[in-house]
């Protein structure tokens, strides 16, 4: 069995890519620096293909190898619990197979195993870790790296166990092992100690040691990377701040950006800031309490269930010392929540008792009109969060008028406790009003859309099913737009469709069927439902300011230009189009003008976009301009729909006037209308002059033929047969009308480039016409196109 | 050489001891602090430029053409370098060449941690010794025309000075017999390609053989006002300076404020992202000499298509001289260069159009994982950079496009049912397994609002069943369990496509772990209490649902099967039957050995197909022969 993890990996690495399997190879060295330097953006990145191809490979100790190392970020650097619990023991399985139990890394795995327990309840799993460790510390030699790691892990669970002087103990014991056995203690290992000595209050050492440790790892000649250098930094302002150093610690303190950033850093940041601010060297504010309230979000989330109730405790230490009543009870009451998660609580359930009851004795704040009032008041004065947030708790209690009052107040109070953080608690406020005012428009709608922004699929399926037997348009209406927020429109349809059979006269019901209808390619759909819209709407003269969305808007009569146009249904684009002042050339039959020059947005086969110059020819149709290649279904000629809003804003008054001048506009296309039928060919070769370039575009577009050229001056051809071998090139696109034939298209091109000095190639098109290829391919040879 | 060696007997007080103990730390300079022999012509070089440089600070009227000539002789197995510069006096000889720096004790200081040797002339003259056995220094003095001087030293301990007549004009020859080892070094083809590199930023044009042309010709477009098309003068310089790939494009690195002194020229190159991803190429010069080759470490780590030439006076090697001090400036560099990558990338994107798209098709793979690492990047390429997908490259509006709104990527690497249904699904499909395919995508479509099916996932695939559009009613739905499921199979009415796959069968991953973890072989192979915390995770579930059987009320069968059965139609079991059979068979096709009996699904086909096929009995109705028949019927 091998026991040298790295001399494995060197070997591995090294067969990987003398068998060409550079990719994994780099993987191999690539994987762990990213998963430990906490660049999780390229873990991601590179580790999906990697185990890819381990397993394709048949590796399984490679895959061990990987997925323990992405375990490790998971773990430690993004502070992930119960949600990986299911792949963390799925790889302890995976690494105690008959296959894998040799490899080296499998030790390791044991290790995520525990670490994952001490996300989820540390204090918890203590007897569970310290077995679990100690078995496979027992089976290992210490000249081995896993002994570092999992002696380290051993003294995490003594810590959490109340124990730092054992864990202090079982640290120095496992260190003189190694030490014995010719194995060098890393810098983690420094740095877990320096931890312990923390918790025993001996900061002057924790400072000692650290340097020491930076030191030693230096002279064995490892670089620390940016994470090494990060967490020292942090060990060492808390250290310092805990000695009363301030101005040191805050000089050394990663800014709050880097907390951000690295979630294994927020613990002791917090720790230190909270030092700070009891040193009047940090300012107490909302905003930190609005990060904090956010970090634990964030490990509500992973499941990392014991950090997420040690951060709430210190977010609510700091909030009842800014007097922030409110905040502090909704952490107080997450907090109840989390213990349910915690398999052992002494201790902390006491703190977030104290943290309830301390909240409850902040003063209640008086409220400064009635409640009625509050809501515009809280604007008018600017009042900032955390006491709205009060401020609107004492309204809600004390609200004793008609419901819609209470649900504005806990509309309002669930958007401040969004922005100072507590999105849940947000969202749980909602939920709890909608019990006591079901019908309350406002309230599903807001709810509605947080749950549609927030992607929660489940909340939407359980907020429709709820509406779905009091208010069954509006449940309809929660569905209908949570699939147009994932654009499935068939079923926008059919939910639109299912409201308008409830209530005919719905506008904004129509509005979104209608896009649906569109996006759907189903145009007469989407000109019925525009042409009811204008029967139910509003005359703009009756409607009162909160009900233009009930009036006729121009965007509707646009639309419906542009599905009776995609209809063909020319009188009502006209008379749609008179409403809102085009004035047409001709008064009846299909619109055929020619108005100016624009840009239609094609999508290309590969999914990039594409601007093709076309001419309108009314409201909502262009006629494509070049002769265009397989990867877009256009071709010249062909008359499109195009939506009539611009994709791109037209410059400024202040730009250059020749900006200003090549500026045309550009239109997305919707649908082909009238196909021309060009077939495109190529041309390539030598460019003859100017003028016999075009006189032969004339003949041809004369003879009915399109010709677009494609290369610029850059295209440049080289003939060996002559001195001054470089030429100017040309590489044109033929497009044949559909009533020429490709052996009728081949005789011309002969006849028209006849008399050329340099002979031109169109060997896809003579391919067509059964010629003979092989003046095309002496072409091609010769000037090396 | 054009004195030639003299064979006069050295007269005694000419033979001189260098003032350290050469021996030690020729030893060093040659096994330690230079990684390779070149750098002792890098050393050389630089010595006679700053020659020049000298020579125009002492003399700044004097008629003084400088030039660098550098000669190989593989026969003599030498190299010779010769410069038009100062030369040297007798006293200078003594004082430059036999004294190294400022003093042993401080130079091997240097050597162990403080680094402020640039141009400490000894030091660099002796890395010689490391390539040669004998050197040989022939000088005249732009002071004392009249005058010449050789030097000649084996080893560089002890040394001669004798007197050899004048150069026809200033300037000193080094000439380097070679050790064996290093004889390599003495072919002029092998010296323009190395100087080429280690000069191309020297004012004074250096020559190698007889050439006509000096190495470091190519303008310097940051340096020089270039005529013309500035773009084309980055372009020519990065094509001369790269070597190994052809660059794509070019763009300028500038100083900036209060960051870094830094500029340069930065490229994309063309090298293919098959072998090594990482392909980053740095080359950074101090004061017109190539100080460290392979400086990648200053560019982002995602960014592995880039090459590049920056020049900087702020940045501070280390002793060797081939490698740069990790400080601040270091650092404030890195992100300068990140910016000037990012800036490059625009520029190139907004006026380079037909360059740009030859980028994206060539380091599309990279461009995927640098866009997840800087959000500039991200902004710029989400819409154009391609996508690998079942159906080629694709870029994520294509795929979304093709997708009916939503982006589907692939997260398993084949195999299992989801193969099956993204085969039917005939939408193209991004390989989740991928170079960074699948976090690109998550931000995609988190920026743009759009859906992600990320299938193999447990949600993904909960996204392929959609709900029915009524449920079935209880009575029913236990008809159907009792006809096609199979002990701890439950049976989920849904709707999902294609239409014609009546029904598909999804193993529960969690129930499929907890059977093994739970298996009494797992106490053999992990150990006790890690297998007892294992299974206090497992039991959580109650593992009796081993998978769910999906059935597509939206499949023609499965809508004639339930007709059938609602109108008692006697044929529903062979029916029933015959879609269990199919169950079967298909999950044995691809998962392998799965559970259900294959024989029997198989006995199961020709049963139904007997009866199907066999004699009505007397007084029951035909069976009917089309669904339209059955709906009829029903």
């Amino acid at each position: 069995m091998t026991t040298d993890i790295w001399a494995w990996v060197r070997d591995t690495h090294q067969q990987l890519h003398a068998a060409g399997h550079r990719r994994l190879a780099d993987a191999m060295y690539e994987l762990p620096e990213h998963a430990t330097e906490g660049r999780n953006e390229q873990l991601d990145a590179v580790y999906p293909e990697a185990v890819a191809s381990a397993r394709a490979l048949g590796l399984p100790w490679v895959e061990v190898y990987l997925r323990h190392w992405r375990m490790q970020n998971l773990l430690n650097k993004r502070q992930q619990g119960e949600s990986v619990l299911p792949e963390v023991v799925d790889l302890l399985d995976f690494a105690h197979r008959e296959e894998t139990a040799g490899c080296p890394q499998s030790v390791c795995v044991v290790q995520d195993f525990a670490i994952c327990h001490a996300r989820v309840d540390g204090p918890g799993y203590v007897r569970e870790r310290l077995d679990v460790v100690g078995e496979t510390l027992d089976r290992i030699e210490p000249g081995r790296a896993c002994f570092d790691c999992l002696s380290r892990e051993y003294a995490d669970a003594l810590e959490d166990d109340g124990r730092p002087a054992d864990a202090l103990a079982h640290l120095d014991t496992a260190a003189a092992r190694m030490r014995n056995a010719g194995q060098q203690v890393s810098l983690r290992f420094h740095r877990a100690r320096a931890g312990t000595l923390h918790l025993l209050g001996r900061h002057e050492e924790v400072l000692a040691l650290l340097d020491t440790a930076d030191r030693a790892a230096r002279a064995r000649g490892e670089e620390l990377d940016e994470s090494d250098r990060r967490s020292g930094a942090v060990q060492r302002a808390r250290a310092l701040a805990s000695l009363g150093r301030t101005e040191e610690a805050l000089a050394l303190l990663p800014e709050r950006a880097e907390a951000e950033r690295h979630a294994d850093l927020r613990q002791s940041w917090t720790e230190t800031v909270e030092l700070l601010i009891a040193a009047g060297a940090w300012e107490n504010d909302a905003e930190l309490g609005a990060v904090l309230a956010g970090w634990v979000g964030y490990l509500d989330g992973t499941g990392s269930h014991r950090p997420c109730v040690d951060l709430l405790l210190a977010a609510g230490r700091l909030a009842l010392a800014r007097g922030a009543r409110t905040v502090a009870l909704t952490l107080a009451a997450t907090g109840e929540r989390k213990l349910a998660q915690l398999r052992r609580t002494a201790g902390v359930a006491e703190q977030v008792a104290a943290l309830r009851a301390a909240a409850e004795a902040l003063p209640v704040p008086e409220l400064p009109v009635p409640p009625g009032e509050l809501t515009a008041h809280l604007a008018e004065a600017r009042v900032p969060f955390e006491t709205g947030a009060d401020l609107l708790s004492v309204a809600l209690d004390r609200y004793r008028g008609e419901q819609a009052g209470a649900t504005d107040l806990a509309v309002l109070l669930a958007n401040v406790l969004g922005g100072l953080g507590h999105a849940r608690a947000a969202a749980e406020l909602l939920w709890q009003r909608l019990d006591a005012d079901p019908g309350s428009e406002q309230l599903t709608g807001t709810l509605g859309q947080a749950l549609i922004e927030a992607r929660d699929a489940e909340g939407v399926r359980r907020l429709a099913d709820r509406l779905a037997a009091t208010s069954p348009a509006d449940g309809h209406w929660i569905r209908a737009r949570w699939a147009a927020a994932e654009e499935r429109w068939a079923e926008v349809l059919e939910q639109c469709e299912a409201i308008l059979a409830l209530e005919a006269s719905r506008i904004n019901t129509r509005r979104l069927a209608a896009a649906a209808a569109t996006e759907l390619g189903d145009h007469a759909t989407a000109q019925r439902l525009y042409q009811e819209l204008l029967e139910h709407a509003l005359p703009a003269e009756e409607a009162g300011e909160d009900e233009l969305h009930r009036t006729v808007q121009e965007p509707d009569l646009w639309h419906l230009i542009t599905a009776a146009t995609a209809n063909r249904d020319w009188a009502v684009v006209r008379s749609t189009g008179a409403r809102i002042g085009i004035e047409f050339d001709e008064p009846d039959g299909p619109v055929d003008e020619e108005w100016q020059l624009i840009n239609v947005r094609a999508t290309r086969a590969n999914g990039t976009r594409a601007d093709l110059p076309a001419v309108r020819t009314g409201p909502a149709t262009a006629r494509i301009l070049p002769v265009l290649g397989a990867d877009l279904t256009l071709n010249h000629g062909d008359v499109v729909v195009f939506a009539p809003a611009l994709l791109e804003r037209p410059p400024a008054e202040d730009a250059a006037e020749e900006e200003r001048e090549e500026w045309r506009p550009t239109f997305g296309l919707l649908t082909l209308l009238d196909p021309a039928g060009y077939t495109t060919y190529w041309i390539d070769g030598v460019r003859p002059g100017d003028e016999a370039w075009a006189a032969f575009r004339d003949a041809l577009r004369a003879a009915g033929y399109a010709v677009w050229v494609y290369s610029g001056e850059q295209y440049r051809l080289s003939d060996p047969e002559r001195e001054d071998g470089d030429l100017p090139g040309v590489y044109a696109a033929l497009g044949l009308p559909p009533t020429a034939s490709a052996e009728r298209a081949d005789a011309l091109l002969h006849d028209l480039t006849a008399g050329w000095e340099h002979p031109v190639t169109w060997l896809d098109l003579a391919d067509a016409a059964g010629a003979d290829l092989r003046r095309h391919t002496e072409i091609i040879e010769r000037y090396d196109i | 050489m054009s004195e030639g060696a003299t064979t006069e007997p050295t007269p005694a007080e000419n033979l001189r001891t260098t003032e350290v103990d050469l021996g030690g730390l020729v030893n060093v300079l040659a096994t330690h602090l230079y990684s390779t022999p070149l750098v002792a012509l890098r050393e050389l070089v630089q010595n006679a430029h700053d020659s020049h440089t000298r020579r125009l600070l002492e003399d700044p009227d004097g008629e003084h053409r400088p030039l660098i000539r550098v000669r190989a002789d593989a026969a003599r197995r030498t190299v010779a370098i010769e410069d038009t510069g100062a030369g040297l006096t007798e006293p200078e000889i003594h004082a430059y060449l036999a004294t190294v720096g400022t003093g042993y004790t401080r130079m091997l200081r240097e050597l162990t941690g403080n680094q402020e040797l640039i141009g400490a002339f000894g030091l660099g003259f002796l890395s010689a010794f490391s390539v040669a056995d004998e050197v040989t220094v022939t000088t005249t003095s732009h002071r004392e025309p009249q005058l010449g001087h050789r030097y000649r030293s084996r080893g560089g301990e002890h040394y001669q000075v004798e007197p050899v007549p004048a150069r026809p004009q200033p300037g000193t020859v080094v000439e380097l017999a070679l050790k064996a080892e290093h004889a390599h070094l003495a072919d002029e083809h092998a010296l323009r390609e190395v100087l080429g590199r280690y000069c191309v930023l020297l004012p004074i044009p250096v020559f190698v053989g007889e050439d006509e042309q000096p190495v470091n010709a190519v303008q310097v477009p940051w340096r020089q006002q270039v005529a013309g098309d500035r773009h084309a003068a980055r372009m020519r310089f990065a094509t001369a300076f790269g070597r190994r790939f052809e660059p794509l494009t070019a763009f300028p690195v500038g100083p900036s404020e209060g960051a870094t002194d830094a500029v340069g020229l930065l490229w994309v190159q063309d090298g293919g992202t098959y072998g090594s991803s990482d392909n980053r190429d740095l080359a950074v010069y101090l004061r017109g000499m190539l100080l460290a080759e392979d400086a990648r470490d200053l560019l982002p780590s995602w960014a592995g298509f880039i090459g590049g030439v920056i020049e900087s006076n702020r940045l501070t090697p280390t002793a060797s001289r081939e490698n740069l001090q990790r400080d601040d400036h270091y650092r404030a560099l890195q992100q300068v260069l990140a910016d000037a990558v990012v800036d490059g990338l625009y520029e190139t994107a907004r006026l380079r159009p037909a360059a740009w798209r030859r980028i994206l098709t060539r380091h599309g793979q990279d461009l995927l994982g640098a866009a997840l690492c800087d959000e500039r990047l991200f902004t710029l390429l989400a819409d154009d950079v391609p996508v690998p997908t079942s159906q080629g490259d694709l870029t994520a509006g294509g795929l979304r496009a093709a997708g009916g709104g939503a982006v589907h990527v692939a997260l398993g690497s084949g195999g299992g049912f989801e193969e099956m249904l993204y085969r039917a699904m005939r939408v193209p499909i991004a390989r989740g397994d991928r170079y960074a395919v699948l976090p690109f995508l998550r931000r995609y479509a988190q920026l743009r609002g759009c859906r992600l099916v990320e299938l193999g996932s447990e949600q993904g695939n909960r996204e392929l069943f959609r709900d029915p559009e009524r449920p079935l009613p209880p009575e029913e739905s236990a008809w159907l369990a009792g006809a096609l499921a199979d002990p701890g199979e439950q049976l989920v009415p849904a709707r999902f496509d294609p239409p014609g796959l009546p029904l598909v069968l999804v193993p529960d991953r969690e129930a499929e772990l907890k059977a093994r973890i739970e298996d009494d072989q797992a106490e053999t192979r992990i150990p006790s209490a890690a297998l007892r915390l294992a299974r206090a995770f497992t039991a959580r579930t109650d593992g009796e649902v081993r998978a769910r059987l999906y059935l597509n009320l939206a499949c023609p069968a499965v809508q004639d099967l339930l007709a059938a059965y609602r109108a008692g139609h006697t044929g529903s079991a062979t029916a029933a039957g015959l879609l269990r059979s199919l169950k079967v068979i298909m999950a044995a096709a691809s998962t392998g050995p799965a559970e259900g009996d294959l024989g029997a699904a198989l006995a199961g086909v020709g049963t139904a197909v007997s009866a199907l096929t066999a004699a009505v009995p007397a007084g029951l109705p035909d069976v009917p022969d089309s669904p339209g028949d059955l709906r009829e019927q029903a």
